[in-house]
C-alpha cells in the first residue's frame, strides 16, 4: 500500500514524477486516501447521509439510534462547510535555495513551494479560501484567499513564478497577511527561520492575538542539523556573503547542542503563544508535514 | 639518567616545529556556502574557549610527542637504584682488562672507569639476579654480588687479549641457559677494534649494554721484544737487542730505553717508535739471570716494559802449546784471556794442540790439529782413535777451495789453499760437520 502513496514516499523520489502540481495532486490524493476518516467532514452541523461503519471510524460520529433500531454500525455524515481562510506564507530568501546533498534531497526552496501546493489543494478541495504570500526582504507575491474554481491553478502557478532570493524579512509578510485576513482564519507560515527571531515571534503573535489560527513549518536541512565531519573550512552566509572559518570536527557536537537548543526554543516560545510549531526536515515524506497541517485544520473547526 | 646516543637529543629542536606550524599555518580553507550561519556564529562563540583549551592541549600534545621520540632516539638508561626493583634477572659483565685498558687518558686510567661502572651494575644487582664475571682470560666465573665486586676490586689490566666477540658469545649462552626470562650483558671496554674476533649472532635478541671511556685511546709506544744477544753470555758483560713498538709520531721526541739486568742498571739509548735498540749490560754472575727493558712511562704503562733472560756461563779454561798454535792463534787467545773471556790454565777444559794422550780425563775438550810434520799424522790418527774420535785426518790436499760453514759466518767464504780431508766412517758424521771445503769436511 505504501508504495502506491506518494506522501510517504522521500521527496526527491515524489518530485521526480513531475512539476508541483501533478506532485501535490499525487501526495494529496495518497494522503486522503490513507485517511481513515475524513477531517473534513462532520465539523459541520448540517446532517448529510449515514454509510457503514468502518474501522478507524470515530465513535462519536456512530448514530446509536440506529444500531438500537437495525443493530447495525452506522456513522453520521454531514455537510462540508466553507468557512475558513487560509494564508500559505512562505519564505523565498535565498537561504532556502540550499539543500547539503543536492543529489539525495530537494533544496528548502523546493520542499516548501510542493508542500505549499500540497496544502494549497487539500484546503480548496474541502472549499476553504486559500491565498498565499511569498516574500524574502520584501513581499514577492501575494494571492488573496479564494475557494473558487481555478484558484489552485493561479496558486500553483504563482509558486513556479517564485525564485529564492535576497534576505529574510518576515515580519513584513506576516503583518500584510492581518490586511488579507480581515476574519478569522489560518496561516500557514513556512520558513526555515533564519530570521530576526523576536520580529517574527511578535508578528505571529500578533496573528494569533487577532484570532489566527497560526502553522509553523520549520524546515531544515539535515546537513543544518548536524554539521558533516568535514576539515576547516570558510562557511559562507549565502545571503549576506559573511564568512567564518570554522572545524566542524571541533564544533559538531557543539553545533549540535546549538541546533536542538534553538528549535527547542522556537516550540517552546510558539507553542506558548498558542502556536503549532512543526520542525520539518526536507528529508521528511510531504504526507507527514500535511497530517500535522491537517489536525491544525481540524482544531480550528 | 644517561643517553647512550646524546646526539639524538639534537632532534629535540623539532619540538619547536608544532608550534611554528600553529602560528604560521597560512592555508586558506575551501569556501563552503552554509544558511544556517546563526547557529554557526552562536556555537563558535559559546565554544571558542573550549576550541582554544582543545587547540592547544592538542599543541601540547604533539610537541610532546616530538619531545618523547627525541628522547627515545637517545636511548635514556635510567639507574637501577631509581625504581623499586627488578626482576630476577642473568647479568653477564664482560670487563675488559686487557692490556689496553691500562691506558691513562686526563689523568685516569681507563680500566679504572670500566671497573667502577662494572660495581656501579653489580651494586644494582639483587641476590634473585645471577652474576657471571668474563675477564681478559675469557674465563666465565659465577659468584654473588659481593664476590664479584671483590673480584672487580681484585683484577688489573693484564697483558693478554680479550677476543670480545667471543666474549658476549659466551654470555649469551650463559644468559639463554640460565632460565631466566631476563638476561642482560654488559661489555665494559675499550672496544679496540682488533678485540673483535669472528661475528657471531649468538647474543641476538638479548639485550646488550656496551660502555666504553669517551676518550680516544692515547699515542702509545712499547717494548715490542727483549732478547740477549747471544742468547748465553760469557760472565762479564752482554747486549741486549729491544724493538721498540707504536705508532709513528712525526717529529714526535725520542724517548730513553734502559735496561736492567738482576738489580743492576745497564746501558742507556733514545729511541724513536719504531726503532730497534742494542743495550749492553754487565753480567758478572753465571747462571740464569732476568732482566727487563724498559721505557719511559706512557699513558699505556703495561707495555713499557718487557722481560728477559740470560744464560751466563763462566769463561772456559783453555790449554794450548804455542808451539803448535802458532803466533796467531796464541795472540788471538792470549786476547780472549785478557778480556775475560776466556782462561789459561793447563787443567782447562779445553785443550789446543795434537791429538790428546791416552788417560786425558774424559769429557774434556779439545781442538786438536793436524801435526806440521806430515810423518807425525799416522800417530795422530791413532791417537784420536784411542781417545774415542771417530774422526781421522785423511790425504793432504794442496788446491784452492772456498769454505762453506752456515753455522760458522766468521768463517764461511774464506779461502782455503791446503787442508786435510777429514774423515769418517760412521753414517752420523756429515751432520757433526760444521764447515766444508770443495765438498769435504
Amino acid at each position: 500500500m505504501r508504495g502506491d502513496r506518494l506522501d510517504l514516499l522521500d521527496p526527491l523520489e515524489v518530485s521526480a514524477l513531475g512539476g508541483i502540481e501533478l506532485v501535490a495532486e499525487g501526495v494529496v490524493e495518497g494522503f486522503l486516501s490513507g485517511l481513515h476518516r475524513s477531517p473534513y467532514r462532520g465539523f459541520s452541523v448540517e446532517f448529510a447521509e449515514h454509510r457503514p461503519y468502518q474501522p478507524g471510524d470515530e465513535l462519536r460520529y456512530l448514530d446509536w439510534k440506529v444500531v438500537g433500531r437495525r443493530d447495525r454500525l452506522y456513522v453520521k455524515q454531514y455537510e462540508e462547510e466553507t468557512n475558513l481562510r487560509a494564508t500559505l506564507v512562505l519564505d523565498v530568501s535565498r537561504s532556502m535555495a540550499w539543500s547539503g546533498d543536492r543529489e539525495h534531497r530537494l533544496t528548502k526552496f523546493d520542499y516548501a513551494t510542493r508542500l505549499a501546493a500540497a496544502l494549497a489543494l487539500v484546503l480548496l478541495r474541502q472549499r476553504d479560501a486559500t491565498g498565499l504570500i511569498g516574500f524574502d526582504d520584501e513581499v514577492r507575491c501575494a494571492i488573496a484567499p479564494r475557494a473558487r474554481a481555478g484558484q489552485w491553478h493561479a496558486l500553483v502557478r504563482a509558486l513556479l513564478e517564485l525564485e529564492p532570493r535576497g534576505g529574510t524579512a518576515a515580519e513584513g509578510a506576516l503583518s500584510r497577511v492581518t490586511g488579507l485576513l480581515r476574519r478569522r482564519g489560518l496561516v500557514v507560515f513556512i520558513s526555515d527561520l533564519l530570521v530576526d527571531r523576536d520580529l517574527v515571534l511578535l508578528a505571529l503573535r500578533y496573528l494569533r492575538h487577532r484570532g489566527h489560527q497560526v502553522v509553523v513549518f520549520h524546515l531544515m536541512d539535515p546537513a543544518e542539523a548536524d554539521l558533516a565531519a568535514a576539515g576547516q573550512s570558510r562557511f559562507v552566509d549565502p545571503e549576506t556573503g559573511d564568512g567564518v572559518v570554522a572545524s566542524p570536527r571541533d564544533l559538531r557536537r557543539d553545533y549540535r547542542a546549538t541546533v536542538e537548543r534553538v528549535v527547542a526554543a522556537w516550540r517552546r516560545s510558539l507553542r506558548s503563544g498558542g502556536i503549532a510549531y512543526h520542525h520539518v526536515s526536507t528529508a521528511t515524506p510531504f504526507g507527514h508535514a500535511l497530517r500535522r497541517a491537517a489536525a491544525g485544520r481540524a482544531r480550528l473547526g | 639518567m644517561v643517553f647512550l646516543q646524546p646526539f639524538a637529543l639534537l632532534l629535540l629542536g623539532f619540538g619547536v616545529v608544532p608550534p611554528l606550524l600553529h602560528l604560521f599555518q597560512r592555508r586558506r580553507p575551501p569556501d563552503v556556502e552554509f544558511p544556517a550561519m546563526r547557529y554557526l556564529r552562536q556555537t563558535e562563540r559559546e565554544a571558542q574557549r573550549t576550541i582554544r583549551l582543545r587547540h592547544l592541549l592538542l599543541l601540547l600534545l604533539r610537541v610532546a610527542a616530538v619531545v618523547l621520540v627525541a628522547l627515545a632516539a637517545g636511548r635514556p638508561v635510567v639507574p637501577a637504584r631509581v625504581g623499586a626493583g627488578h626482576e630476577p634477572t642473568a647479568l653477564v659483565l664482560v670487563l675488559d682488562n686487557s692490556l689496553s685498558s691500562g691506558a691513562v687518558s686526563g689523568g685516569t686510567r681507563a680500566f679504572d672507569d670500566l671497573a667502577a661502572r662494572a660495581r656501579e651494575t653489580l651494586g644494582a644487582a639483587q641476590p634473585a639476579d645471577a652474576l657471571w664475571l668474563i675477564g681478559a682470560d675469557g674465563v666465565a666465573r659465577r659468584g654473588s654480588r659481593e664476590e664479584l665486586l671483590a673480584a672487580v676490586a681484585a683484577a688489573r689490566p693484564e697483558a693478554r687479549r680479550l677476543d670480545l666477540s667471543a666474549a658476549v658469545a659466551t654470555a649469551a649462552r650463559l644468559v639463554r641457559a640460565s632460565g631466566y626470562a631476563r638476561g642482560e650483558i654488559h661489555l665494559l671496554s675499550d672496544v679496540q677494534r682488533t678485540a673483535f674476533g669472528a661475528p657471531d649472532s649468538a647474543a641476538a635478541g638479548l639485550a646488550l649494554l656496551v660502555y666504553h671511556p669517551v676518550a680516544d685511546p692515547p699515542a702509545n709506544r712499547a717494548v715490542v721484544s727483549a732478547h740477549a744477544t747471544p742468547a748465553t753470555w760469557v760472565a762479564g758483560a752482554g747486549a741486549v737487542t729491544a724493538a721498540i713498538g707504536g705508532a709513528p709520531v712525526p717529529a714526535g721526541p725520542k724517548v730513553p730505553v734502559t735496561v736492567t739486568l738482576g738489580g743492576r742498571a745497564g746501558g742507556r739509548a733514545l729511541v724513536a717508535a719504531p726503532d730497534v735498540a742494542t743495550l749492553g749490560v754487565t753480567a758478572p754472575l753465571a747462571g740464569w739471570a732476568a732482566g727487563e727493558v724498559d721505557l719511559e712511562p706512557d699513558e699505556l704503562r703495561a707495555d713499557d716494559g718487557r722481560p728477559f733472560a740470560v744464560r751466563v756461563v763462566p769463561p772456559a779454561t783453555v790449554a794450548w802449546d804455542s808451539a803448535e798454535a802458532g803466533p796467531f792463534l796464541g795472540a788471538a787467545l792470549g786476547s780472549l784471556a785478557r778480556a775475560g773471556q776466556v782462561r789459561a790454565g793447563g787443567g782447562g777444559a779445553v785443550r789446543l794442540g795434537p791429538p790428546p794422550p791416552a788417560g786425558a780425563p774424559p769429557g774434556a775438550a779439545a781442538v786438536v790439529f793436524p801435526p806440521r810434520d806430515p810423518v807425525a799424522l799416522g800417530a795422530a790418527n791413532r791417537a784420536l782413535a784411542a781417545a774415542g774420535v771417530p774422526w781421522s785426518f785423511g790425504p793432504r790436499i794442496e788446491r784452492e777451495d772456498t769454505l762453506a760453514a752456515p753455522r760458522l759466518p766468521e768463517i764461511n767464504g774464506a779461502r782455503v789453499t791446503g787442508r786435510y780431508r777429514l774423515v769418517n766412517p760412521s753414517a752420523e758424521a756429515p751432520r757433526s760437520v760444521l764447515a766444508r771445503a770443495g765438498g769435504d769436511p
